[in-house]
């Protein structure tokens, strides 16, 4: 299968303490990987520099066979080569946040198509097509002419969902798509990206849903402290903790009954 | 005593003369501040993007202005074109036409340059205020920036900034009063001059201050309807 | 800049200075308590107390300084009763106090304002919390609501106190030579425009950053977190 995301020696460094110490791992076509690992492991960061909403100290990101390289030149700036990719990049690389992010003055159609029309120039009409059947993938339709703050919480995320969806990615980025969600809205956005995972999406999800991510992914990665510990099949990682760091982290979320 | 009133506010004219000195008050302070704003929404932008040196340029004109009386910047744009304006008129032979309509030309300058600094910082301080996610999702969708400035950044930032706008017309329809202490006929001027012909001081300064009152009153209520009718997307803050 | 008309200029603007100074100060100390006063009317359950203090607010707040100024000095001098009563004329006969009775109250409105919200923003759980342990109304009001909202309003006061120093300015229409007055007086005796603005918007902004630096100085010593 094709190779879609290629993460070399990615490094990360805000200010002089590392976020991210050389991380690298591969993703195919299809895959679904779970990056698990305690709060403020870097696990944001990682999606953010994939996509360059954070720009990596150093290392390389290479995305549908076209390569994005970051050096660290004498001065300590950040030199990128290939900069001009970072729009074809991110035009083919959605991502999901954690709370949502909808554009408040859109109504639900309007945050859909604003890409499709600005980006992929298509026409309003297309567009609104285009917008109308990612909203039924995720069963949000009927609600094109609400606005954002008309939805509870789960709904929000579905659109965010739809609102990349449109774009036909071919790698998705979600960042704790359900932290920010009440209980019990938690599992309409889990049965989304259980859709998408099983329709082939190729999906990078941070999540601390662990039995959902022992499910749905491929495989898990495992960092601590900007370091990738484990990268392995969610019933090895479980079964077979690499360090004493992933084994401390899978007691502290699934106590022994899982 | 109410025939009194009657005489003088109807017979001997005051009441048309103050309602007329009531428009050129609405009219100036509505072109001041519609000069002043055309001017600050791009200096704010630039100030917001902390450009270089403009930046600095802009904190300065905003931190003066702010920090003077308004009735000093008068002085200044008054005094400092009158020379000017009188050796160009001359030259060009418009003597009196120009005489005529130079006090109104430099009166909605002056409110603009005062109202422009303060607007300078309420458009700042909305796009400042625009919740960063809401710019990243633009970004990772891959909107070019001045598409997401156009329909995401600068409309969020107007509905914020609606309630400081409000405040800085507020203030700047107070602030055209003092456009009188250099004659022109606004208002004040016009209450001022019945005051002095009439002798009742009291009256005709109680009526200015009425129709001031009516003047703050009124638009408070339709930038109250307008905030509400705009933020339906912030949940009916 | 020319340097005679500097130093012709400045012992006239230090004079002025003092007559700002003199307003704003009396602005300041009886406006703050003053303004604190109406807020507390603002919020009382006395349903014509409450409605006196709105509508006073309402007034000086929807109304220019200037016409207030002008009511009270050219306006009230015409009142034959308030001619006939020494204090009262003595209020408004002179400018300087006039000046200074207008901008009290003028600040007076805006400050019952602030302190309003701030009355309005404190927790409630902390007021209950005070009640809980049987304090008296009088004690809730002094240990724990005022220290609280005055923590609250200091930042918008501070801005409050320049907009005075700057309101202070008004009094030269009523014939009180201030900063300001100064300043048109030299503007028009010596021609040098710019250079006049420019000392005497140094001369404003120095005191405003005298002012706002020791109120910051008080926020912080009043802050809790140091
Ligand atoms: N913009 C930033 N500036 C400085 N430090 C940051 C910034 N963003 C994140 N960090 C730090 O980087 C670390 C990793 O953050 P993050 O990637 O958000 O962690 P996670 O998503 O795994 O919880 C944290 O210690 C956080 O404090
Ligand atoms: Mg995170």
């Amino acid at each position: 299968m094709n190779e879609v995301l290629k993460v070399h020696e990615l490094t990360k460094a805000f200010g002089s303490t590392n976020v991210l110490d050389g991380i690298s791992f591969r993703m195919k076509e299809g895959e679904v990987i779970s990056l698990i690992g305690s709060s403020g492991c870097g696990k944001s960061t990682a999606l953010r520099c994939i996509n360059f909403l954070e720009t990596p100290t150093s290392g390389q990101i290479e995305f549908m066979g076209q390569a994005i390289s970051v050096s660290c030149n004498k001065r300590g700036e950040s030199e990128i080569v290939n900069a001009s990719y970072i729009r074809a990049f991110r035009q083919r690389i959605g991502m999901v946040f954690q709370n949502f992010n909808l554009w408040p003055h859109r109504t639900v159609l309007g945050n859909v198509t604003e890409s499709l029309v600005y980006v992929l120039k298509m026409s309003r009409k297309q567009a609104e097509e285009v917008a109308l059947s990612a909203l039924s993938k995720v069963g949000m339709a009927s609600f094109r002419d609400r606005y954002p703050h008309q939805l509870s919480g789960g709904q929000q995320q579905r659109v965010a969902f739809a609102r990349v969806l449109a774009m036909r990615p071919k790698l998705m980025l979600c960042d704790e798509p359900t932290s920010a969600l009440d209980p019990e809205l938690v599992g309409e956005v889990l049965k989304v990206i259980r859709t998408l995972a099983e329709e082939g999406a190729t999906i990078l999800l941070v999540t601390h849903e662990m039995r959902f991510a022992r499910d749905v992914s491929n495989r898990m990665i495992f960092l601590q402290e900007g370091r990738l510990e484990q990268d392995d099949t969610p019933e090895e990682l479980l079964r077979n903790p690499a360090t004493e760091g992933v084994k401390r982290f899978l007691s502290s979320v699934m106590p022994a009954s899982a | 005593m109410l025939a009194d009133f009657w005489i003088l506010m109807v017979e001997r004219g005051w009441a048309l003369a103050l309602l007329r000195g009531g428009a050129v008050t609405i009219a100036i302070g509505l072109l001041g501040m519609l000069l002043g704003f055309v001017v600050a929404t791009p200096l704010a932008v630039l100030r917001w993007q902390k450009v270089a040196v403009v930046s600095q340029l802009v904190d300065a004109y905003s931190i003066v202005v702010r920090g003077v009386p308004g009735l000093l910047v008068i002085y200044l744009l008054f005094f400092g074109s009158v020379d000017m304006v009188k050796t160009v008129a001359t030259t060009f032979g418009y003597q009196d036409s120009v005489d005529n309509a130079y006090p109104y030309i430099v009166g909605v300058i002056a409110i603009a340059v005062i109202s422009c600094a303060y607007s300078i910082e309420v458009i700042r301080g909305a796009l400042q205020a625009v919740p960063y996610g809401l710019l990243e999702a633009a970004k990772s969708l891959a909107l070019p920036t001045r598409i997401t400035f156009s329909r995401i950044t600068f409309p969020l930032a107007l509905r914020l900034a609606l309630g400081g706008i409000n405040n800085v017309w507020q203030m700047t329809i107070k602030d055209t009063s003092l456009i009188s202490v250099v004659g022109l006929q606004e208002l004040m001027r016009t209450a001022a001059i019945a005051a002095g012909i009439t002798r009742s001081p009291f009256l005709f300064y109680c009526i200015a201050a009425a129709l001031f009152f009516g003047m703050t009153a009124v638009s408070q209520t339709l930038f109250s309807r307008a905030e509400r009718a705009l933020n339906r997307g912030f949940g009916g803050r | 800049m020319n340097l005679d008309i500097v130093t012709y200029a400045i012992p006239f603007l230090l004079v002025g200075a003092k007559t700002t100074l003199l307003i704003a100060l009396f602005g300041i100390v009886f406006g703050f308590p003053f303004g604190i006063v109406v807020g507390l009317g603002r919020g009382s359950k006395n349903r014509v107390l409450r409605n006196i203090c709105d509508t006073y607010c309402a007034i000086f707040r929807g109304t220019p300084m200037l016409v207030q100024i002008f009511v009270i000095y050219y306006g009230l001098a015409q009142v034959g009763f308030i001619r006939h009563n020494p204090v009262l004329w003595w209020l408004i006969g002179d400018g300087l106090n006039a000046a200074i009775l207008a901008v009290v109250l003028n600040t007076g409105a805006y400050t019952a304002e602030i302190f309003r919200t701030a009355f309005l923003s404190l927790p409630k759980g902390l007021i209950e919390a005070a009640e809980a342990c049987g304090m008296s109304p009088w004690h809730v009001f002094t240990r724990v609501k005022f220290p609280l909202a005055l923590r609250q309003a200091l930042p918008a006061y501070s801005s409050e106190a320049a907009i005075i120093v700057k309101e202070s300015s008004l009094a030269s229409t009523i014939t009180v030579l201030e900063i300001t007055g100064y300043a048109k007086r030299l503007m028009s005796e010596t021609f040098a425009i710019m250079d006049i603005f420019i000392i005497t918007a140094a001369l404003y902004l120095a005191i405003n950053v005298v002012a706002l630096t020791a109120l910051k100085l008080l926020e912080r010593r009043l802050s809790f977190v140091r």
